[in-house]
């Protein structure tokens, strides 16, 4: 793996706007979210034997967390299930819901669109689970992108300084396994007659943008005739405090409902099932709706079970359950911060990462040297809930970015890649989006003028 | 392992609709997206424009607008032969009988997508004149129907509808809503329209978008929980903004 300066494309702005959900992030300069902003664009390079094993990292790691599901659901004595759910602090009226959400999972209920990991992947040929993204993974209008800098790039700038090896390719299936997934869902689902909501939160653009560019996806490979529509978290106004649409809202038999207060039979959210738990509670609601999830007519992208993998008590429990075997390869040591075995102490002793079990983004992140944080992102809140303890690995750098690698599972596979990269050791929603390529640096041969 | 399939796959952009996506998207998600995005999206531009096209309310009133049309045409055609007038005229699009299978699509349009709302609060406060909905499999209010739009001149779109045990061609309808501010109709996006007389009109050309259509709905029961400051993204802790 190495860094490889690319030229900045002539009209690479107005192609984002033309190519791209999330242009207005990737086509402003001043936010550097996408390479071409930087004064020197670069993108990094895998070659193949490094390609096959991020994929068969990722598809280890699924498997893994199926296995891990199974494990944490079963009751090898009264209780354990209970205990294991109340350790990751999720409230209790949900734990019956959560449990027939992952018995339900076979043959075709409770299913998963994706789920995205973040990996530490080094020059050592070291592949770590830093984190698992498992119910509100965006970047994926990034990640489409990122195919469509490469077509153009490969198509019409290889006659430029910096033309990309003649054996490139892009490590990227994510549009055609999100397709053949859609497919799946709609048929299960019936999509065809209950059309999907789509939950986004209205003051966050890319949750929008990542909606719609599911949405294109249904559309172009399943069908143009499935209903859509957009459903926002709160009452949404204009600049003048009009009401445009109302928000999404519960019903009294704890049903979803839209904006014209027609229940939900399918919703796709970009909300973190821990968020809308507390809502409820804020609201009193906590009962109908825990009773309705239990009975699981409403179908919810991502399903409750995805709530125990999102959660970073999830590493801490892997950790202890697979640090014997082969998943260890991939897992870094990790120990909730109550832990006081040898181990942990240890680990606590030296430089780690300690992280709260909620919140996404960094949040709460810190690097710990013993008595004190190295380097830290601000809390807004998270970190009440508790922390894990997680062992430090260095971040590979490129132009002075620390960066890492996102890494998508579809249907129990692996779909592809999109790098983030962030100055800070700690990746936060201030990231820069980095296009990958993989060769073996094949000669490069222009082609014939 | 599928890591190498990739290898073979044909070096083709994906194309990005956003546009098209934008429309199949309620209107209401649209309205959203000015708000919200920096740019303007360009479906805005060539919405408004002015465009060809048909209003009527009732039967009686295209059957009468019809007769009146041939009046004219007769008229018109004897002035031709008469040698009075050069041009030869056209003649009208429809004829009195076409009227009620073209207004019965316009009504069974608006069955199928005007959206129904639990309350007459709700529906009323989306500036239309509501109505309850007899069925009570999905019982709630619904914005009247206000007349309709088609779009009979430069390449027409058709619909069939089954009137009397036959399917008729009949011009695809965009049915309105009654508004509550006299002098104006309401889309099925919610945007207000001056009412225009019947017969042949000059609409905007967004009156041409067609209605999403609403699979059939299960109203909510009961109080509706989770709006306002307690409930729906009152725990979400805002980080900022960037990717999750």
């Amino acid at each position: 793996m190495k860094a490889l300066p690319v030229l900045r494309r002539p009209h690479w702005q107005q192609h984002i706007r033309d190519n791209a959900y999330q242009s207005d992030a990737l086509s402003d300069i001043p936010q550097k979210y996408w390479i071409e902003a930087l004064p020197q664009p670069f993108v990094i390079q895998f070659d193949r034997r490094e390609e096959t094993a991020i994929a068969q990292a990722t598809e280890q790691l699924w498997a893994m967390c199926v296995e891990f599901l199974d494990w944490f659901f079963t009751e090898e004595n009264p209780n354990a299930v209970d205990r294991r759910l109340a350790l990751l602090k999720i409230r209790p009226e949900y734990w019956p819901a959560i449990k027939q959400s992952w018995d339900r999972v076979e043959p075709e209920e409770d299913l998963t669109l994706m789920t995205r990991f973040d990996l530490v992947v080094n020059e050592t040929g070291a592949i770590k689970l830093i984190e698992i993204n498992g119910e509100t993974p965006l970047l994926g209008a990034e990640t489409v992108y990122q195919w469509n800098w490469f077509v153009d790039y490969y198509r019409n700038y290889q006659n430029s300084p910096f033309p990309l090896p003649s054996d490139t390719s892009q490590f990227n299936e994510f549009w055609e396994k999100i397709a053949a997934q859609w497919r799946w869902l709609a048929n299960a689902y019936r999509l065809k007659e209950t059309g999907i909501s789509f939950l986004v939160d209205e003051r966050l653009e890319e949750d929008l943008e990542m909606a719609m560019q599911l949405i294109q996806i249904l559309h172009d490979e399943v069908d143009p005739e499935i209903y859509t529509q957009v459903v926002y978290l709160r009452d949404l106004k204009d600049d003048a405090g009009n009401l445009i649409q109302r928000g999404i809202g519960l019903d009294e038999e704890g049903y979803f409902v839209d904006h014209a207060n027609d229940r939900i039979p399918v919703l796709w959210k970009m909300y973190d099932w821990s968020d809308i738990q507390n809502d409820m509670a804020n609201t009193g609601c906590t009962k109908v709706l825990a009773q309705r999830l239990e009975k699981g007519n409403v179908k919810v992208l991502e399903p409750l079970w995805k709530q125990v993998l999102s959660n970073k008590g999830a590493m801490a429990l892997m950790w202890e359950r697979f640090k014997n075997t082969n998943y260890q390869q991939y897992l870094l040591a990790t120990y909730f911060d109550h832990d006081v075995c040898p181990d942990a102490t240890k680990l606590i002793l030296n430089i780690h990462v300690k992280k709260p079990l909620l919140g996404m983004e960094g949040v709460g992140i810190s690097i710990q040297a013993g008595t004190g944080a190295l380097e830290q992102q601000a809390s807004m809140g998270y970190g009440t809930e508790g922390y894990i303890h997680q062992d430090y690995i260095e971040l590979p750098q490129a132009f002075g970015y620390h960066y890492m690698v996102g890494s998508w599972v579809i249907n129990d596979e692996p779909a592809g890649i999109i790098l983030r990269g962030d100055t800070s050791r700690i990746t936060s929603r201030h990231c820069l989006i980095i296009a990958h390529i993989i060769s073996d640096d094949g000669l490069y041969i222009p082609a014939p003028a | 392992m599928t890591q190498n399939k990739h290898n073979r796959k044909v070096l083709e952009p994906r194309l990005i609709q956003r546009e098209r996506v934008q429309h199949s998207l309620a209107i209401t998600a649209i309205a959203a997206l000015l708000v919200s995005s920096c740019n303007k999206p360009d479906l805005d531009q060539t919405q408004n424009e002015p465009i060809d096209a048909v209003f009527y309310e009732t039967e009686q009133q295209c059957k009468a607008d019809i007769k009146q049309q041939n009046q004219n045409y007769q008229a018109q055609l004897a002035a031709v032969q008469r040698g009075e007038l050069k041009q030869t005229p056209t003649p009208p699009i429809m004829k009195p009988e076409d009227c009620a299978p073209q207004l019965l699509e316009a009504r069974q349009e608006h069955e199928r997508t005007a959206p129904i709302y639990a309350n007459l609060q709700d529906c009323q406060s989306e500036g239309v004149q509501c109505e309850a909905v007899t069925p009570s499999a999905s019982s709630g209010y619904r914005p009247v129907y206000g007349g309709t739009y088609f779009y009979p001149y430069n390449s027409p779109h058709y619909s069939y509808v089954n009137y009397g045990g036959y399917y008729r061609q009949v011009y695809e309808t965009r049915p309105v809503y009654a508004s509550n501010t006299p002098g104006q109709v309401v889309t099925a996006f919610g945007q207000t329209v001056a009412k225009t007389t019947a017969g042949r009109v000059q609409v905007p050309r967004h009156t041409m978008n067609s209605a999403p259509q609403r699979p059939e709905g299960i109203s909510a029961r009961g109080t509706i929980s989770g709006r306002g400051k307690q409930g729906f993204g009152s725990s979400f802790k805002s980080t900022g903004r960037g990717g999750k």
